[in-house]
C-alpha cells in the first residue's frame, strides 16, 4: 500500500464533487474577478486623489499585484476543513465517518487538498494569468515578482490555515452551532491577513503586532515575499514565524481533537 | 465477542428557553440538566447471534450502540468488543465492524454508487479479489445491479438501504450493527433486506446487533432479544422463552350493545374481568372493547357468561397476543424478566 493510500482517495473526490456543479465553478471564478476588480478602481480612485505615485512603499502597479496574489493566495489557502466538520456535526455524518478506520484530521486535511487544487486550477492560474498580462502591459514599470521563495511561503501559507481551521472547526463540537463565531472570524481574518488593505497602511501601532498573528502568516506574508518586499534576513523571519504558527496550530488541532473526540456528543443522539 | 459491564453513559445539556425573546436569553444564561441515558447495563453477546435490542424512543439504544462502535466514551464501566475498548482504539475497531444507520447513509451522496463502493475498499484496504467475490454476493442478494452507475442522491430510499447495507459489508466484518434499518421502507424491499441479514449471519458467521421499532424484524431475525428501558435492562432472553411465557395472552375484543354503545357497562365488565384475572387489562378503541386476558388463568368458557350477564353483548373476537403487544407490556413496565 501506498502511504495515504486510502486517504488520497479524498481528495480526488472532493475535486469531482466540486467539478459536478458546473455553474459554481463560473459563479466562484466571476465573484472573484469582480472583487478584484473593485478593488482595482477603489485603489485607483486612492492613488490618483493622493497624487502621488508611491503609496506606504506601494507603487499602483505593485497594489494591483498585490490584489490579484492576495485574491488567489487567499482562495488557495483557504482551508474549508472547518466547514466540513461544522457540516458533519450539524446533519449528523460525522457519526458515520467516526465508525470508519480512518484518522479524522488526515481524512479532512486530503478533503481539503482537493477544494484547494480545483482553486489552483480555477483562481491560481487565472490570476497567474492576469498577472503575466499586467507584466506586459506595464512592461519596465512592472514590479519584480520572486516565485521561487513564494512557492515555500505559500505551501506552509496553507498548512497553516489547514490546522487553523480545523481548529476552529472543533470549535463546533462544544458550541454545535459555529455561524455566527465563522461570520465574525472571517471578518477578523480578512482584515488581519491583508485581504482589504496591506497591513503596511494600518496604523504604526497595529501594524507591528498585526504582521505578528497567525493571519499575517496565512495571507499577508506569501504575497509580500512575491512581491519582493521581504528579502535576506526579513525572508528567514518571516519563514520562522509562519512554521512557528503551523507547529503551533498543528499541536493545537492533535490536542482538540483528543480532547473533543472524548466529549463527543452527535446530534440526534 | 461483545461484553457490556455496568454501562453508564450521562449526558449534560443545556436547556434551551422556547420563542425569541428565549433565545436572547439564552446568550447569557443556560440551565444545565444531566441526563442518564445509559444506566448500568450488562450483557454479553455470543459471536454469531443475531441480537435485537429494543427499547421505545429516547430508551438509551442508539447510546449503547455509539458506545460499541467507538464514537462515544462511557461516563463508567466498559464495553469490550471482540478483545479491545472501542472507543479507546476506535480505528482498530472500526476495521471490524460495519454500520448501518437507517436515517443516514454512509455513502457518498453526489458519487455513483460504484465510486463509493470503490471508495469504502479503499477506505479498508479490500483486496481486489476479495472485493470482487463480496460484491457479486451482496449484488446477488442485494440486487444492486440496476442502481450501480446511479449517484447516490438519485436513488430510491429503498435501493438506498440496499445499497448502505452492502457497503456495510464490504470489508466482512466481523460484527455488524443495523440501526432501524427497516425504517420507511415497503414490505417486499423490507423482506429482502431481512433476508440479505439472514443469509450473510449464516454463510459469514457475521454477529448481528440490530435495532428496530419493527417488531416483524426482531420475530424474522433474531433468536434473542434484549429491551431496554430509560437505560436500564428490563428483558434479555430468547423470543421463544418470551412467547411462553407470556404467549398465554390473549385479547378479546367486543362490540357492545345499548344506546351508549356499552359505555355505561365498561365498569361492570372490568370488574368482572379482574375477578378472573387479576393482571388482566381493558382498553377501548373505538366502538370495540379490548380485553386482554392470561389463558392459563382463565378460559373463554368461564370469561364470556360472566361478562354476558353484566352487558350485552354484540359480537366477539379472539385472537393471540402479537410479540408487539408483549414487548408494549415490557415497555409499560408489567413484565420483567
Amino acid at each position: 500500500m501506498k502511504p495515504f493510500g486510502k486517504y488520497r482517495r479524498f481528495t480526488r473526490n472532493s475535486i469531482s464533487r466540486l467539478l459536478s456543479y458546473r455553474a459554481n465553478v463560473l459563479l466562484f471564478l466571476f465573484g472573484n474577478i469582480l472583487q478584484t476588480v473593485v478593488l482595482f478602481y477603489l485603489w485607483r480612485a486612492v492613488y490618483l486623489s493622493s497624487g502621488q505615485a508611491v503609496l506606504r512603499g506601494f507603487g499602483f502597479p505593485e497594489m494591483v499585484v498585490y490584489l490579484v496574489a492576495t485574491t488567489a493566495v487567499l482562495a488557495l489557502t483557504r482551508a474549508e476543513g472547518g466547514e466540513i466538520i461544522a457540516e458533519e456535526i450539524r446533519e449528523g455524518s460525522i457519526a458515520m465517518n467516526l465508525v470508519r478506520p480512518l484518522d479524522y484530521r488526515t481524512r479532512i486535511f486530503f478533503d481539503a487538498l482537493g477544494t484547494s487544487a480545483y482553486n489552483l486550477a480555477f483562481v491560481g492560474l487565472p490570476a497567474l494569468a492576469a498577472i503575466l498580462v499586467l507584466k506586459g502591459i506595464w512592461g519596465a514599470a512592472s514590479p519584480d515578482l520572486l516565485l521561487l521563495p513564494f512557492l515555500p511561503a505559500l505551501l506552509l501559507s496553507f498548512l497553516l490555515n489547514f490546522f487553523y481551521d480545523f481548529c476552529f472547526g472543533l470549535v463546533a463540537f462544544v458550541t454545535t452551532n459555529m455561524w455566527g463565531m465563522k461570520r465574525l472570524e472571517m471578518v477578523v481574518a480578512t482584515l488581519l491577513s491583508g485581504g482589504l488593505v496591506p497591513l503596511a497602511f494600518f496604523p504604526d501601532w497595529l501594524r507591528g503586532f498585526a504582521g505578528l498573528l497567525p493571519w499575517a502568516s496565512m495571507g499577508y506574508i506569501p504575497v509580500m515575499v512575491l512581491l519582493g518586499k521581504l528579502q535576506g534576513r526579513a525572508l528567514l523571519e518571516a519563514f520562522a514565524l509562519q512554521i512557528l504558527w503551523l507547529a503551533f496550530f498543528w499541536w493545537l488541532s492533535g490536542l482538540a481533537w483528543k480532547r473533543l473526540v472524548r466529549r463527543l456528543a452527535v446530534n440526534g443522539g | 465477542m461483545i461484553e457490556v459491564r455496568n454501562l453508564r453513559k450521562t449526558f449534560r445539556t443545556s436547556r434551551r428557553y422556547p420563542g425569541f425573546r428565549g433565545a436572547i436569553k439564552g446568550l447569557f444564561t443556560r440551565e444545565v440538566t444531566e441526563t442518564k441515558a445509559v444506566d448500568g447495563l450488562s450483557f454479553d453477546i455470543a459471536d454469531v447471534e443475531i441480537v435485537g435490542y429494543i427499547g421505545a424512543n429516547g430508551a438509551g439504544k442508539s447510546t449503547t450502540i455509539k458506545m460499541m462502535t467507538g464514537t462515544l466514551t462511557p461516563t463508567s464501566g466498559s464495553v469490550l468488543v471482540d478483545g479491545l475498548l472501542p472507543y479507546e482504539r476506535r480505528v482498530e475497531n472500526a476495521r471490524r465492524i460495519g454500520v448501518v444507520f437507517g436515517q443516514r447513509t454512509q455513502l457518498w451522496w453526489d458519487l455513483p454508487l460504484s465510486e463509493s463502493f470503490s471508495l469504502l475498499k479503499d477506505i479498508y484496504e479490500v483486496g481486489d479479489a476479495d472485493y470482487a467475490r463480496r460484491l457479486a454476493f451482496l449484488d446477488e442478494v442485494l440486487g444492486l445491479r440496476d442502481f450501480m452507475l446511479s449517484p447516490v442522491r438519485t436513488l430510491s430510499l429503498g435501493q438506498r438501504m440496499r445499497a448502505d447495507l452492502a457497503a456495510s459489508l464490504l470489508h466482512q466484518p466481523r460484527i455488524l450493527y443495523l440501526d432501524e434499518p427497516t425504517i420507511g421502507l415497503d414490505v417486499v424491499v423490507k423482506d429482502r433486506v431481512r433476508e440479505a441479514v439472514k443469509r450473510i449471519n449464516r454463510e459469514y458467521g457475521t454477529t448481528v446487533i440490530l435495532t428496530t421499532h419493527d417488531l416483524d424484524d426482531i420475530e424474522e431475525l433474531c433468536t434473542r432479544i434484549i429491551v431496554i428501558d430509560s437505560g436500564r435492562l428490563v428483558w434479555d432472553g430468547s423470543l421463544e422463552e418470551l412467547r411462553a411465557r407470556y404467549g398465554q395472552r390473549r385479547e378479546l375484543r367486543l362490540r357492545l350493545g345499548g344506546t351508549d354503545g356499552g359505555r355505561g357497562a365498561e365498569a361492570a365488565i372490568g370488574t368482572a374481568l379482574r375477578a378472573l384475572d387479576p393482571g388482566a387489562s381493558l382498553g377501548r378503541e373505538e366502538e370495540e372493547l379490548v380485553l386482554g386476558f392470561d389463558r392459563s388463568r382463565v378460559g373463554l368458557g368461564a370469561l364470556v357468561p360472566a361478562l354476558m350477564a353484566v352487558a350485552e353483548v354484540l359480537d366477539w373476537s379472539i385472537r393471540e397476543t402479537k410479540i408487539e403487544e408483549i414487548v408494549k407490556l415490557i415497555y409499560a413496565g408489567e413484565i420483567r424478566s
